[in-house]
């Protein structure tokens, strides 16, 4: 299965490429446009996609910081770390909007949230979700359900 | 040639020949015509000669001949031609024009008059005696006759732009005068409003340059800070008289300031001083032009108290704080007293950009409208103006050039318009002029940092230093690029050189670092020194935030100290029963949180680290190595050892986390005991003993599957969770009837309100929301906005209070926030940019910074069945619970 491993970091890609190094391919993209201009070249089978990024340069962070602020007083700082901890879900949006059907797994814990879930799974479907804690199995097992 | 061709279009528009005339002189000027469009110029000038020949009274021929010999460049002939038909109005004009075009302007003014006299009067006319007065330089002259115009044109003419840039070309020196003139073109004739623009912002470039130049506002010494911080408290708590009189005194001592001015403005207005307010506001806007807030502060003051005499001023003030700062609230102003002057083209953009900005279509009708009272009004009608305060201009610097001087000033409006690129461009100016001039070194600096080329800017600041040492703020802004170039050492000094050098951010900067390495008696000096320096600015209000919690904890630390001396002695008598009784001692963290609920935001911090900075990425990798020993492959094993246990590894930064959690209990005068006491982590530390215990056996990829897993479990599994439950135990409170109450209750037993009967109280919404904050938060939040709430009412002779709750969903998140709208029946006199901007110090300061810091906002609307409501927005906690 070749996975595009969406993260602004290494760790995901480094961790999912020791321990789960057999049946799997993964590729990593540093960013929400990297991730969508691989799969606009193809050949994925499904995404894993981090939530928080903030260790992107702000022009590579999806959405509108200008417009986000609102939400913030005004403040331009809160409306970046806003984007930046929920930048899978632009990222999400972004690549369905694109027209990419293929299965997301985020890595963000929805279980205090089941009515939020409910609803993105609604929009965005096929794609599921697994906490920060997961083991690699964990993440293998729920690709493997996602992409079945 | 513009000229000539608009003659010939009019030429071109004029009658078909010639009712009246001889078939023979007819047939040559058909021909003429005809030889004319097709631009054969002599041609047509042989035809129309016969014409004129045959028939010299025919005057269209006399026009158009003049008209092809124009084109022919046969000029003087041409003119002659036009004299010819000297009575029709088209050859005037055309002989007009062609002396305004041959610099001829006393004859071009001749003709244009005699023009005025045939054509009735025509305004249009007008628009050539103005031109042939610019070319006399008489440009009072032709200001009148556009005027003229303006005051009884309505048809669009090409003339208008024309004359428009001829006199802003000669009024280079008055620019303010310049820009009038423009405006009122435009305003006359909105379609040319594209056309001018050009000629338009030159001017309110320098306009706003030349305003800056004679600004120059000072800062507050620490007494005066001191003093400004103490009226605004005095006038938040109701206490007018001890704010009058602070701000009194204080606009003598410090009388170029302007938030002095602009705090002295909101008291006068409030005491119903409002010629005063308008003096205070107007002295404010001299000495800081560039700041939005005091020009809506004038709008709305003269928008609301003088009766609709003043709309069109108030209507400008909105236009200028608009500018460059969109604001729902101010584009609603903005379209109310355009809609009162009766320039409804104006409305309609300024409702267009209200409703792009708010989109729910909600209004602030209150905080421009005139009074709805007769006798209110009546007074107003007669209220006096302020006049016009005195401020003394600045001038340039001794030796500095005039041109580079201003060039520097006309970058800094560039630079404020995001125009970074003029604004390099006029920097670069005053730099060829004066190369040394330190003021345009630093604006190079600052635009050379935001383009990204850090190493330009750090010589233009290096530069700059070695012109004028004494520069805090350019030291400031040298030591963050050297950080970003990574030449920390150099940076560090820089930075402990701007701080001596009294730059407030590096001091404030310095302040923060000691804080966060929890150096509080240090922290605090520092913080002082920003304060002997600053009065406002981005970074005051964390500032102030700042030196609230260093204090508090600095009386905390001397509380414990004192338990902690006498713990000591006990400790040394009767050390051996302390150590039985040690695991017994101490609390949980719920005690910490109970006894301080100041502590939530840090405990919530540092959980939070724990949750992201241990488990994920790290500990989460343990069920992999089990799985890999069990298939016989060390390798997973020694590269976790590696993570977890190698220097800032994962275990110790979980034990730093636990240590700093105890560091903060003992601030708060509260012993934690989390390994023996506390049922959350007493098993994470616990389970985190266990994997320091494999340490040696996962570094030799010889552990046994079985304990890595039973370890994991507890970290990952039961650890995590436990975590999370525990963050949402300090994050989350659950909206019901008694947290408004309670708040309610808290004002109403406030001094000032004790004599006040308990209003009307209307609370409604869906039950069981919970929002994400935390509770002293949420409760300080509305204390605030209810007393505000209060005191509006009372004032407004109203006693009904409301708070209504409700749900919106972001679109792309999915993350839901609760509204809790507090509302009530007073005039509305405040805006949401206002709010924001902390102009008007009534507690309100402090509820939005609350809201900011639980990732919330607060807006001013409309709200159906009370006046208004001021509206705070939170996260909402999907499930949570108190």
């Amino acid at each position: 299965m070749r996975v595009l491993v969406i993260e602004d970091g290494s760790e995901y890609t480094e961790t999912l490429s020791r321990f789960l190094p057999d049946g799997f391919d993964w590729v990593r993209a540093g960013s929400g446009p990297e991730g969508l201009a691989q799969l606009g070249v193809g050949g994925f089978d499904a995404v894993f996609l981090d939530m928080r990024f903030d260790r992107v340069p702000q022009d590579q962070l999806l959405g509108d910081v200008e417009a986000t602020a609102d939400r913030f007083n005004g403040d331009p700082v809160q409306a970046r770390q806003f984007l930046e901890d929920h930048q899978g879900l632009f990222v999400l949006a972004a690549l369905r909007e694109a027209g990419h059907s293929i299965p997301v797994l985020l890595s963000y814990d929805f279980d205090a949230e089941p009515r939020r879930w409910a609803k993105l799974v609604e929009k965005h479907a096929p794609v599921d979700y697994l906490p920060d804690n997961a083991s690699p199995a964990d993440i293998a097992g729920k690709l493997h359900a996602l992409t079945g | 040639m513009t000229v000539l061709l608009l003659s010939l279009l009019v030429g071109g528009a004029r009658a078909e020949p010639g009712d009246g005339l001889p078939a023979l002189a007819r047939s040559f000027f058909v021909e003429g015509s005809r030889r004319q469009q097709n631009g054969d110029w002599r041609g047509a000038a042989l035809r129309f000669e016969k014409v004129v020949e045959m028939e010299p009274s025919y005057t269209p021929a006399w026009c158009r001949l003049g008209d092809v010999l124009a084109e022919d460049g046969r000029t003087d002939a041409a003119r002659r031609a036009w004299e010819g038909g000297a009575f029709d109005p088209d050859c005037v004009e055309s002989l007009g024009r062609a002396e305004l075009d041959l610099a001829l302007y006393d004859d071009a003014l001749g003709h244009f008059e005699t023009l005025s006299r045939l054509t009735s009067a025509d305004p249009r006319v007008e628009l050539l005696i103005g031109r042939a007065l610019v070319g006399r330089e008489d440009v009072d002259g032709a200001v009148a006759a556009l005027d003229r115009f303006l005051a009884r044109g309505t048809e669009p003419s090409d003339d208008l732009p024309e004359l428009v840039e001829a006199i802003a070309a000669q009024l280079g020196d008055e620019p303010e005068r310049a820009l009038g003139v423009v405006d009122r073109a435009i305003e006359a004739q909105p379609e040319l409003s594209e056309r001018l623009q050009a000629v338009r912002d030159a001017f309110v470039v320098e306009v706003r340059a030349i305003e800056m130049m004679g600004a120059a506002p000072v800062s507050l010494d620490a007494d005066q800070r001191r003093a400004l911080e103490d009226a605004r408290k005095a006038f938040g708590a109701g206490d007018t008289d001890r704010a009058l009189a602070l701000l009194e005194g204080l606009v003598d001592r410090a009388t170029r300031n302007p938030d002095v001015w602009a705090a002295l403005a909101d008291v006068r207005e409030a005491t119903g001083d409002v010629t005063g307010a308008e003096y205070a506001l107007l002295v404010a806007k001299t000495l800081a032009p560039q700041r939005p807030e005091i020009h809506a502060r004038i709008g709305q003051l003269l928008a609301v108290h003088f009766g609709g005499r003043y709309d069109r001023e108030a209507l400008a003030a909105f236009e200028r704080a608009l500018e460059g700062n969109p604001d729902a609230d101010l584009e609603w102003c903005r379209a109310e007293l355009a809609r009162r002057v009766g320039s409804f083209e104006v409305m309609r953009r300024a409702l267009e950009a209200h409703e792009a900005l708010r989109g729910d279509g909600r209004t602030a009708r209150e905080l421009c409208a005139l009074p709805t009272d007769a006798a209110v009004l009546r007074a107003d009608l007669d209220r006096p103006r302020a006049i016009p305060p005195v401020v003394p201009a600045v001038d340039p610097p001794e030796g500095v050039d005039p041109t580079a001087w201003l060039a520097v000033h006309r970058a800094q409006v560039h630079l404020d318009n995001d125009d970074d690129a003029r604004a390099l461009e006029e920097v670069g100016a005053a730099l060829a002029l004066e190369p040394e001039l330190v003021k345009a070194l630093n604006l190079q600096g600052h635009l050379l940092t935001k383009a990204g080329d850090h190493a330009g800017a750090v010589a233009v600041y290096e530069k700059s230093l070695a012109v004028e040492p004494d520069q805090g703020n350019v030291m400031a802004a040298l030591s963050e690029l050297l950080r970003t170039l990574g030449r920390d050492a150099e940076a560090r000094e820089m930075r402990d050189r701007a701080a001596a050098a009294r730059s407030p951010v590096a001091r404030y900067l310095l302040a923060r670092e000691a804080f966060d390495a929890n150096r509080w008696w240090e922290a605090r000096d520092r913080l002082d020194g920003y304060f002997e320096v600053a009065s406002s600015g981005a970074i005051h209000g964390e500032a102030t935030a700042l030196r609230d919690e260093i204090d508090r904890r600095i009386r905390w630390f001397w509380a414990a100290v004192v338990v902690g001396s006498g713990a000591l002695l006990a400790t040394v008598v009767v050390l051996p029963t302390a150590v039985l009784l040690r695991r017994r001692a101490g609390h949980p963290l719920s005690a910490l949180l109970a006894r301080s609920p100041r502590a939530f935001r840090e405990v919530a911090r540092i959980v939070s680290a724990i949750r992201h900075e241990v488990l994920k990425h790290n500990v989460s990798a343990l069920p992999g190595v089990a799985d890999a020993l069990e298939d016989g492959d060390p390798g997973p094993a020694i590269w976790a050892a590696e993570r977890l246990f190698g220097k800032g590894g994962a275990v110790a930064r979980f034990r730093r986390y636990v240590e700093e959690l105890e560091e903060l209990g003992r601030a708060h005068q509260v012993t934690l005991n989390l390994r023996h006491r506390d049922p959350v982590f007493a098993p994470l530390l616990a389970a985190m003993d266990r994997l320091q215990g494999l340490e040696k056996r996962l570094a030799a990829g010889t552990a046994k599957p079985a304990e890595v897993r039973a370890v994991s479990d507890a970290l990952n599994q039961e650890g995590f969770r436990a975590l999370g439950q525990l963050l949402d135990g300090v994050c989350v409170v659950r909206l019901t009837p008694g947290v408004f109450e309670e708040a309610l209750e808290g004002v109403l037993s406030e001094p000032a309100f004790r004599t006040t009967p308990r209003p009307d109280w209307v609370l409604d919404g869906p039950e069981g929301l919970a929002v994400r904050i935390f509770r002293g938060d949420l409760h300080d939040i509305l204390v605030n906005l209810l007393r505000n709430a209060l005191e509006a009412s009372i004032e407004a002779g109203a006693d009904r209070l409301g708070v209504r709750l409700g749900l919106e969903e972001d679109d792309i998140t999915g993350l839901e926030r609760v509204e809790i709208r507090v509302c009530d029946d007073a005039p509305r006199r405040i805006s949401t940019a206002m709010i924001r901007g902390r102009y008007i110090e009534r507690g309100l300061g402090l509820a939005v910074d609350l809201t900011s810091r639980a990732g919330g906002s607060i807006h001013v609307e409309d709200e159906p069945g009370f006046s208004k409501a001021v509206v705070v927005r939170l996260p909402l906690s999907e499930g949570g619970s108190t």
